[in-house]
């Protein structure tokens, strides 16, 4: 990564964001389309019933406080893999 | 007729001729034969039979007679086999020849064909002209009703299904009744799982020893923790951690090691230990990244579960030797007999070579300093525990030890569960008994395992029901609920110990004086029993809901819907 010209870095950095972007989006849809289907079901009038919009928010929180969670969790399985890869050689 | 009904076989053969006069051969035509075990005849033998003719002799003689009855006598074994085989059927035959050997070859054929049953008036009338063969193939085709007896099986099918029958009832109703009790439990706990719990906070969680029962493998006790205590966790969303031991002792160690640990980060022994275990560090790293994310630990009671007798044991003695021991590893005896205890010299007597090779590898690959100022055992030996290591303090050392500073003022409560384990042929009563009575340890293990739970209290194990009024200060009653209290600790499952093998029970040759945590008794520090805490037995308002969930007359607590508290 640091024998790139400064071009390079920024177009590495460019396809970095832009594959961040795609991730969210796919994300996004992805939670929106779950809870739609879940969540949405009478279309005889184009707004929200109270049930449907509290389930939609049951629904969202759900799924950002899962991923929070999981991410979380990975992130310390993350920190548990680099410690040992760090102290692994000092330890034995 | 009704004779005829009254006694056994009768055969109907049929031919459309006149009777010949006379010879017991001519009685050809209708023939109905019936077994006699006694009358007139003298004669004996299917070769000597005696035919009679139904409606005199002259009428046979002169007219066409289509039924004839023949009485023949059979001899008494023939008569009763054929009875018993044969009762109630009537049987055609088609047969010129009349033969007794052809009647009764035709009469077992039929007969074991399943031959038709009819009575000879209809027979008559039915088969006017058509020729022999075809009415018997006729009769044989119409359905009958077989005229089956129901009796009882013999004298053995009857034990054998009786024997098979009742266990096999006793045990589904068990396992039946068991399932109902563990569902009761669970519905008692769920809505704890119902509650929500903020990202940035971990659940509850206990700690779960289990070690491998004495004589057997760790498999049995993982067994028992998965069939009566994880459903509760898991019913109420708890989240738990398991110090498991293979062996005697292991326990002990990994609880004081534990302990240890605990007491180094708070500020105790040598700071410069660095984690060697891959486990350890990972663990470090765990909290070390929870610590920044303010990621927070559970705050409430956290718990202890300690699976049977010899668990007990070790986690009482895990417990001392963790709170009371040095946190550094003490000088191994042979090298510094001066520091250690004589009972500690004795014991590790028999295996110094490990020992004495572990002290000089520390020698030359960890140069620590030989003393310490903050702590006075010195610690020459480098951190990782080498694996026949001694435990840090012995029982008669407990009253010399210091008090280490972090000791906090009550320990985490702790539950010994009880696990019957009983192994050996001869004991396979007991083991049918337990085998097939498991719902009433289900019930107890899930009562203490919903205590646990649902923490309704916390109380030193010096409470007594008659302490109940007094409040708080028991702590303070002195000498005499000290006493209890440690009586309570020590006592804990003891039944459980009549269960184990008296192979455990016997000391090897050659180490009387070494310390064998199951076998020696519970020995208590002051300092140690006055802190250990129990859970409280289960509120009286619980009890009865449970008993409710059981009846079915309440289900389990549902808690509000977040959105719905909202008002949305």
């Amino acid at each position: 990564m640091d024998n790139l010209n400064a071009n390079e870095q920024r177009e590495l950095q460019n396809r970095v964001e832009r594959k961040q972007m795609k991730e969210f989006m796919n994300m996004y849809s992805n939670l929106v389309q779950k809870c739609f289907e879940d969540c949405v079901n009478d279309f005889t009038t184009k707004s929200l019933h109270s049930k449907e919009e509290g389930c939609v928010m049951r629904c969202v929180d759900k799924f950002l406080k899962t991923s929070e969670r999981v991410g979380q969790r990975f992130a310390e399985q993350n920190a548990t893999m680099m410690s040992n890869a760090g102290a692994g050689p000092l330890g034995r | 007729m009704s004779e005829f009904e009254k006694t056994g076989v009768r055969v109907a053969v049929k031919r459309n001729e006149a009777i010949p006069s006379g010879a017991a051969k001519s009685c050809q035509p209708v023939i109905r034969l019936k077994t006699l075990t006694s009358g007139v005849g003298k004669v004996r033998g299917h070769k000597n039979t005696e035919f009679q003719k139904n409606g005199g002799t002259s009428a046979g003689q002169t007219q066409q007679v289509r039924h004839v009855m023949c009485k023949y006598k059979y001899t008494k074994r023939e008569a009763g086999a054929l009875r018993t085989l044969f009762q109630g059927f009537d049987i055609s035959l088609n047969d010129d020849s009349i033969s007794i050997d052809q009647i009764r070859s035709c009469l077992m054929s039929k007969l074991f064909s399943r031959a038709l049953i009819f009575n000879d008036p209809q027979f008559e009338t039915s088969t006017e002209g058509i020729p022999p063969q075809q009415i018997s193939n006729q009769k044989k085709s119409e359905p009958g009703i077989p005229n089956v007896k129901l009796k009882l099986p013999s004298r053995n099918w009857l034990i054998f299904l009786s024997v098979t029958g009742s266990f096999t009832a006793a045990l589904l109703y068990d396992r039946y009744a068991k399932k109902k009790t563990q569902q009761k439990w669970c519905k008692l706990v769920s809505h704890l799982a119902d509650e929500t719990l903020d990202t940035a906070a971990m659940p509850r969680k206990v700690t779960v020893f289990l070690s491998a029962p004495p004589g057997d493998g760790l498999s049995p006790a993982r067994d028992h923790f998965r069939e009566y205590v994880k459903p509760l966790l898991v019913a109420a969303a708890i989240d738990w951690e398991v110090i498991e031991g293979r062996k005697e002792g292991d326990i002990q160690k990994g609880l004081a090691e534990k302990l240890r640990r605990m007491r180094r980060s708070s500020g105790e022994g040598d700071q410069g230990v660095v984690e060697s275990d891959d486990k350890e560090a990972g663990k470090a790293a765990v909290a070390e990244y929870r610590r920044t994310h303010d990621i927070h630990e559970f705050g409430g009671i956290r718990g202890d579960i300690v699976l049977g007798r010899h668990t007990w044991k070790e986690y009482v003695r895990g417990l001392h030797e963790g709170w009371l021991g040095p946190v550094d590893p003490p000088p191994p005896p042979p090298t510094e007999p001066a520091s250690a205890d004589s009972n500690l010299t004795e014991s590790a007597v028999p295996e110094p070579t490990p020992q004495e090779r572990h002290s000089g590898e520390s020698g030359e690959t960890n140069p620590l300093p030989p003393t310490h100022p903050s702590d006075p055992p010195p610690p020459p030996d480098p951190p990782k525990p080498a694996p026949d290591i001694l435990p840090f303090i012995s029982p008669p050392q407990y009253p010399n030890a210091p008090t280490p500073l972090s000791i906090p003022s009550s320990f985490d409560p702790s539950t010994p569960i009880q696990f019957p384990h009983v192994l050996g042929f001869l004991n396979t009563p007991t083991r049918i008994y337990r085998f097939l009575t498991r719902r009433y340890l289900a019930d107890a293990i899930g009562r203490e395992v919903a205590s646990i739970v649902l923490t309704s209290g916390i109380q030193g194990w010096d409470y007594q029901e008659a302490d109940a009024g007094r409040g708080a200060s028991q702590f303070e009653d002195g000498q005499a609920a000290e006493t209890a209290g440690s009586r309570a600790v020590q006592s804990a499952l003891e039944h459980e110990e009549l269960d184990w093998q008296k192979r455990i029970r016997k000391r090897d040759k050659g180490q009387e004086g070494q310390e064998r945590v199951w076998l020696d008794d519970i020995a208590l520090d002051p300092r140690i029993a006055s802190r250990m805490t129990r859970f409280a037995a289960l509120a009286r308002e619980e009890e009865e809901r449970a008993e409710r969930i059981e009846s079915g007359t309440e289900g389990p607590i549902v808690l509000e819907k977040p959105a719905d508290r909202d008002g949305l």
